[in-house]
């Protein structure tokens, strides 16, 4: 009996704090999945965190009637794209050309890249927004990319130069010697090896890109080109908003970013084995 | 190109691809007021001194982009005023772009950028900036030429000119007045006497505190309705110029009505006016709790009677000035002002621009009463509202006759030092700041406003 209390007792003590805390992680993606099915009453007043008491769909079809979301949806998805691609190369490049081979200036280049990420975004607006009429650049996919991908670049950069780092010079010696080119080098041995980074690296990026709003905000005008988040904007008059059409709209554009992160999660992990790519 | 070359030159070249398809599918191909000039829009801009020199302007071919609140509600009045004016000016099409509740940091970004839309929605405070900055069309021309002046009724015909004598905008909708909404069966319930002057005001905040009901919502997380709050209770002990006088140079905060205002103010907060929240609380918020039944009164301006109208009807009724010191005062606060539909001064073609918003905006008004039953209109043309009026509009649009003066709202103050001030300095003394440190601070803050 004293056994059996014991053991209740440890798989409670065990158990119960892990319920909370995948409670506590949950929850805000149950209570969006709630809230999408909600009016404002219910939302802000009547039954802010539990179920809707009528279930009103109809948050759904507003947001496919209403919004443009398969326009949106694509524009989000082609600019997260892009900037991850344009991120995850440039900044591979020169973290390699930083960390891995020797120049003059590669600690000062590196320093600077990374000073990037003390620069807020809204300081830069006015002059980024000048630069991109100017260069042509204003309403259309580029006007955001290139921005994020400077914005990004720096935190890029941080995790890639610590991972070529952490890599042994035996595995470029043994290439070498062997005849592989840089370019070999680069592509077969060093960016396979960085595979968990590269994960890491894209999803802090991905999310970055789809949750965007200043920039995009400012930098785009043209309804064709708008991202979800921009698209949001049509549920919110002068005094008021449909917080349960918008909530609706949140559920569908969190999808992509949960299957991202499904997809590349256990890429994740493996970044802290890294180092056990060279043996002996 | 050997072998261990081929793959990642292949790879850049895809990337480069990638990136000049991105570049293309995004390019910028509107032909709108950044392109040349085409002759048709000539003709169009010149079609009214000479039209039978000029061949008719092709339909659509002047294309103007028009930033505005093109959403919730409001589509279907921007969009039949957009139907209507193809009659008009059936040369022009006009692109809408909606909007943000941005504090207007979008537009105020694209006037420092040089790089404003066409025609866009201007309140009076943008309006300044962006005199000062030389970012307006002055309409002046445009008003006279199309005779804008005599399709306003009276009570909108101020509203077209600005202080400086020039119009930068012509209105889109008329004076309202800041509301305070109650809840008529809350009131009946809890045997509380509906205030009509500040000391039964008063009374009813203390009954319902009492009660457990939150006596008034207020959405403290915006600024401006604290500082409505502050000005219905400064024209309620005697100054109608409220802080709408103190906007345009004169006054202080020590005068007899201002301290008696911010003291009514500090009263009612200590009795327990707001909720703990109030703060946190947005407009959708605070409607909802007065929707529920939580809140028995709403602060908000007379253009909301339509929204609370429709989650409450019968149970909702309006007063107008319930921190007067008297019952019966028809001084209101609230009001309108110059701010509408502006031009770009950079627009290539901001003549006809200007042409388009001015009756744009005209069109914009009679949709709004066919389409919103708007009870407030600014026009001269007796319009029906396709669903008649509901009992508050009703009541509105029977009162307002009456109204003897008005104020301005937070945003149609001209003074950007003394509108930031103020919105601050009223967040203060709603949230408990005692009345001579707020008169204090405030006649600091207003003496370094007017340098």
């Amino acid at each position: 009996m004293i056994f059996l209390l014991k053991r209740l007792t440890t798989r409670a003590l065990t158990y119960g704090p892990l319920s909370l805390f995948l409670l506590v992680s949950l929850y805000p993606l149950i209570w969006l999945l709630f809230y999408s099915f909600k009016d404002n009453e219910e939302i802000f007043s009547t039954n802010v965190f539990g179920i809707p008491k009528h279930w009103r769909w109809e948050n759904y079809s507003n947001a496919f009637d209403v919004f443009d979301i398969v326009g949106y949806f694509k524009n989000s998805l082609i600019v997260s794209i892009g900037t991850v691609v344009f991120t995850v190369i440039l900044a591979l490049m020169f973290s390699y050309a930083a960390a891995r081979m020797k120049w003059r200036f590669a600690n000062a280049s590196r320093v600077y890249m990374t000073s990037g990420m003390f620069i807020p975004m809204q300081i830069i607006l006015i002059p980024l927004l000048i630069l991109e009429r100017t260069l042509h650049l204003q309403n259309s996919y580029l006007a955001v990319i290139v921005p994020y991908v400077a914005f990004q670049l720096s935190f890029a950069t941080i995790i890639f130069y610590a991972f070529f780092k952490s890599l042994p010079y035996e595995i470029e010696e043994s290439a070498a010697i062997d005849g592989a080119s840089v370019y070999t080098i680069f592509f077969k041995i060093m960016v396979p090896l960085v595979k968990p980074a590269i994960a890491s690296v894209s999803i802090f990026v991905f999310l970055f890109a789809w949750n965007e709003f200043l920039v995009a905000l400012i930098m785009i005008s043209e309804n064709t080109l708008k991202t979800l988040p921009l698209g949001l904007l049509y549920f919110q008059t002068q005094f008021g908003s449909d917080w349960g059409a918008m909530g609706a709209v949140m559920v569908i554009s969190t999808i992509p970013t949960i299957i991202v992160y499904l997809l590349f999660s256990e890429q994740i992990e493996k970044a802290l084995t890294v180092s056990s790519a060279v043996k002996g | 190109m050997n072998n261990k070359m081929k793959k990642p030159a292949l790879t850049l070249m895809t990337l480069s691809m990638v990136a000049l398809a991105l570049a293309a599918c995004g390019s910028n191909n509107d032909n709108s007021a950044s392109s040349d000039p085409s002759p048709s829009a000539s003709a169009s801009a010149s079609a009214s001194s000479t039209p039978a020199e000029s061949p008719a302007p092709e339909a659509g071919s002047v294309k103007l982009k028009f930033y505005a609140q093109y959403s919730g509600v409001e589509i279907p009045v921007y969009d039949a005023a957009k139907e209507a004016m193809k009659q008009i000016m059936p040369e022009v099409d006009v692109e809408f772009e909606v909007a943000a509740q941005d504090d207007e940091q979008k537009i105020k970004t694209y006037a420092a950028a040089g790089s404003l839309p066409d025609i866009f929605f201007a309140s009076s405070g943008l309006i300044e900036t962006l005199k000062k900055s030389d970012n307006l069309y002055v309409m002046d021309d445009i008003v006279k030429a199309n005779n804008i002046e005599a399709l306003l009724n009276d009570s909108s015909k101020p509203m077209l000119w600005n202080k400086d004598g020039h119009s930068y905008s012509v209105p889109n909708v008329g004076q309202w007045a800041g509301i305070i909404y109650y809840n008529k069966e809350l009131f009946e319930q809890n045997g509380v006497k509906v205030p009509t002057m500040y000391s039964e005001m008063l009374e009813a905040v203390k009954a319902f505190k009492a009660k457990d009901i939150t006596p008034l919502a207020v959405f403290a997380k915006e600024k401006w309705p604290a500082a409505l709050l502050l000005d219905m209770a400064i024209v309620g002990s005697g100054d109608v110029g409220g802080l709408k006088k103190l906007d345009n140079g004169e006054g202080n905060f020590s005068e007899d009505a201002f301290v008696k205002g911010s003291q009514k103010i500090s009263e009612l907060v200590a009795a327990g006016l707001i909720s703990k929240n109030a703060f946190n609380t947005t407009a959708d918020d605070a409607a909802a709790q007065f929707a529920s039944g939580k809140a028995a009164m709403y602060v908000n301006g007379a253009w909301s009677m339509a929204n609370i109208f429709e989650k409450l009807g019968d149970k909702v009724d309006i007063m107008y000035t319930p921190l007067a010191d008297t019952a019966g005062s028809w001084n209101m606060s609230g009001g309108g002002f110059n701010q509408g539909f502006a031009v770009s001064k950079n627009s290539k073609k901001a003549e006809i621009a200007a042409k388009y918003a001015a009756l744009f905006s005209i069109e914009f008004a009679k949709q709004r009463v066919i389409q919103l039953a708007d009870p407030n209109s600014i026009l001269v043309e007796k319009l029906v509202p396709t669903n008649g009026l509901n009992t508050i509009q009703q009541k509105y649009s029977d009162d307002s006759v009456n109204f003897k003066t008005m104020t301005t709202f937070a945003w149609g103050y001209e003074n950007a030092k003394f509108k930031t001030f103020i919105e601050d300095n009223s967040q203060k003394l709603l949230s408990g700041q005692k009345t001579d440190d707020f008169i204090s601070d405030s006649n600091k803050a207003l003496e370094t406003a007017r340098k």
